[in-house]
Formats: structure tokens, C-alpha cells, sequence
């Protein structure tokens, strides 16, 4: 498991200890499909909504493209963590328009770098 | 400027005043710089002003951490031994194997507060440098967003009850955020400094911003 993964991995389990909150592999690279009702939520599957579904970006990007069936399109999340966000550096690359465009309702980015070329590209397209 | 920071920058000028007045040796003033301990330059001023800015900056910081503590329902824990990582820490309600440094408090208490009210702001940007815990904090903030709207009205799955809502907040938003209701709640910005926005306690046949669907509770969380 990349380092980046472990270190979300840690901290997932620390944070929902004792919660109904769970962490789920299921954007890892190895897990070819990813069945709609493993991601959506339903009336009849609730447990769903308390997942942290964790992937590489190179997994994502993988599976957004149109060439995948977009499997990740159709998907909507509630929250999306975007760690080391200075990686998505241009506007054309898979990951900034899977930011932008993904059915997300708040994105919180994480980064210690600046990567775009002014503060408004880097922050404010994303809102 | 508040007054107790008005207080801290009187003090440091105070300080400064009366370091101008010493004549200290310079053997002196070059043994403390090399003991490591803090020598106030008279010639630069610039250090004097970092100084007081970082001062005005903490005491800020510490305003909002005592409403980031009280809303978060943060207590503060002994510092152990065991404990690698100096500094004061806390733990909040629902995360009950964390342990929480003051700015993370501060933080989580932040983007919650904007994840929950600002409907202009669909997102936030986690920039420390590297060490105080950007990956931590996010996950926590995932984590109590979700708890915070885990009871939902699966019935109807636009709403959002707020029903597992600490007491505190309830009473505050009482006595402290009468507000309205509707549309009219949105007009009213957090003018107090213990403000919750009455919307909370209402359920909300539509969530206040965008698509209902985006912004929904019930879906899970996507870490990237």
C-alpha cells in the first residue's frame, strides 16, 4: 500500500473508532469493478453513506475516463478529501477535471504547495 | 483590535521601551544569541513588528479556539509521557481515540462551521506546511460532518434533521441566534460570536444551497 494510502489508512481507523463509520477499499487499484451499489447510497442500503471509500489518483483517473464506462461519474458523494492537491497542476489534466466535475458536495483539498499560477486558480475554481 | 490584544501590544511596547533603555554589553547580547534565547535588536524593527503580529495573531486564534472547544465539545486531556508530540490537546465528542492539538481544533471547527452554514463556500483548502497534521484533520472533519447529520429523515432524502445536535449548541442557538426561519435565516449573519444558525434545529425540506443530491449527507465520502 503507497505510503499516502497508509497514512489515510491510520487515520481513518483512529477517527472512527467506535463509530459506524468504515473505511472500504473498494477504489483500490486491484478491485477491477465497482459495483454501483457498493458506492450509492439507497433507502434500502443506508450502511452505504457511512463508508470512506479511499483510492489512489492514478486509480481515479483510471476509472473516470470515458474508456472505463465512467464508473465514477455517475457517482455522488457528500465529501471529498483531495489530499496532496498541488499535483493537479494544470486545468486539462484528468485530476482537475475530475475535481471540478465529479458530483462532490464539498471538497476540502489538501496540500502544503502552492501549485497553480495564482491564488485564484488554485482555490477559488475549485468552490 | 480586541482589547486584550490592545493589552498585549501595550505591554510589548512597554517591553521594547524598556530593552532600549538597557545598555547591555555586547558580550552579553552575543551570548544570548547563542544560547538560543530571544535578543530584541533595537536596529531591527522588523522583528519587533513579526513579534507583535504574531502575538495579535495567537490571541485571535485563542478567541475562536475557546467557541471552536465549546461547539466541538473538546476537552482538554493531560499531556502524557507517552506523547511524542508537545503542546495542549483535546479531544471532541464522537472521535473517541483521537487526540486533537489546539490549531486542529481550530481548523476542524472551521471548515464544519463552513461546511454547515457559508452556502457560497463548497469546499476549503487545508494549507500548513508539512508536520501539524493537514491528513488528520481532514479525515476528522469528514468524519464529524458525518456524525453530525447522521440521523437523517430517510423518507425523505433531501432533509436534514439535526438530531443527534449537543445540547450546547441548542441552548446557544437560543439564547444567542434567535434568527428566523426560512429564508429569511439566511440574511442573518453570525453576528455574535457564539452564533449557530437557527436553520439547525428546523428540518429542512430542502438544504439551503445547490442540488439537493450534491450536497446531501447520505452519500459517502470520497478520499483521493
Amino acid at each position: 500500500m503507497p505510503r499516502g494510502a497508509e497514512t489515510f489508512n491510520d487515520g481513518i481507523d483512529v477517527v472512527t473508532f467506535r463509530s459506524d463509520l468504515k473505511l472500504t477499499n473498494s477504489l483500490h487499484a486491484e478491485q477491477v469493478s465497482i459495483p454501483q451499489a457498493d458506492l450509492n447510497t439507497n433507502i434500502e442500503e443506508p450502511e452505504n453513506q457511512l463508508n470512506f471509500p479511499l483510492g489512489s489518483r492514478a486509480t481515479l483517473t483510471s476509472r473516470i475516463k470515458p474508456s472505463s464506462n465512467g464508473q465514477l461519474s455517475y457517482h455522488l458523494w457528500s465529501f471529498g478529501i483531495f489530499d496532496e492537491f498541488h499535483q493537479y497542476k494544470i486545468k486539462n489534466c484528468m485530476g482537475w477535471q475530475i475535481a471540478m466535475k465529479a458530483r462532490i458536495g464539498f471538497k476540502l483539498q489538501v496540500t502544503a504547495k502552492q501549485g497553480f499560477h495564482s491564488f485564484n486558480n488554485w482555490c477559488y475554481h475549485m468552490m | 483590535m480586541s482589547p486584550s490584544a490592545q493589552l498585549v501590544s501595550e505591554q510589548l511596547f512597554a517591553f521594547i521601551e524598556n530593552e532600549k533603555k538597557t545598555d547591555k554589553p555586547t558580550q552579553e547580547v552575543q551570548e544570548q544569541v547563542e544560547d538560543g534565547k530571544e535578543v530584541l535588536d533595537q536596529d531591527n524593527t522588523s522583528l519587533v513588528l513579526n513579534t507583535l503580529v504574531s502575538l495579535i495573531n495567537n490571541e485571535f486564534e485563542h478567541e475562536c479556539l475557546a467557541e471552536a472547544v465549546r461547539l466541538l465539545i473538546a476537552h482538554l486531556i493531560h499531556q502524557s509521557k507517552e506523547d511524542q508530540v508537545p503542546g495542549n490537546k483535546y479531544t471532541i465528542a464522537g472521535l473517541l481515540r483521537t487526540k486533537i492539538l489546539a490549531h486542529q481544533v481550530w481548523e476542524i471547527w472551521l471548515i464544519v462551521w463552513r461546511w454547515d452554514w457559508d452556502s457560497d463556500m463548497l469546499g476549503a483548502l487545508i494549507a500548513d506546511k508539512m508536520g501539524p497534521g493537514k491528513t488528520f484533520t481532514s479525515v476528522a472533519v469528514a468524519t464529524i460532518c458525518k456524525l453530525l447529520t447522521e440521523k437523517v429523515v430517510i423518507t425523505s432524502l433531501q432533509s436534514i434533521l439535526w438530531m443527534n445536535m449537543p445540547d450546547v449548541w441548542v441552548n446557544m442557538a437560543e439564547n444567542d441566534y434567535p434568527g428566523s426561519i426560512g429564508e429569511a435565516s439566511e440574511c442573518n449573519l453570525p453576528h455574535t460570536a457564539n452564533s449557530v444558525p437557527s436553520h439547525h434545529l428546523e428540518i429542512q425540506t430542502t438544504p439551503p444551497w445547490g442540488d439537493p443530491e450534491l450536497t446531501s449527507a447520505l452519500k459517502p465520502i470520497l478520499v483521493v
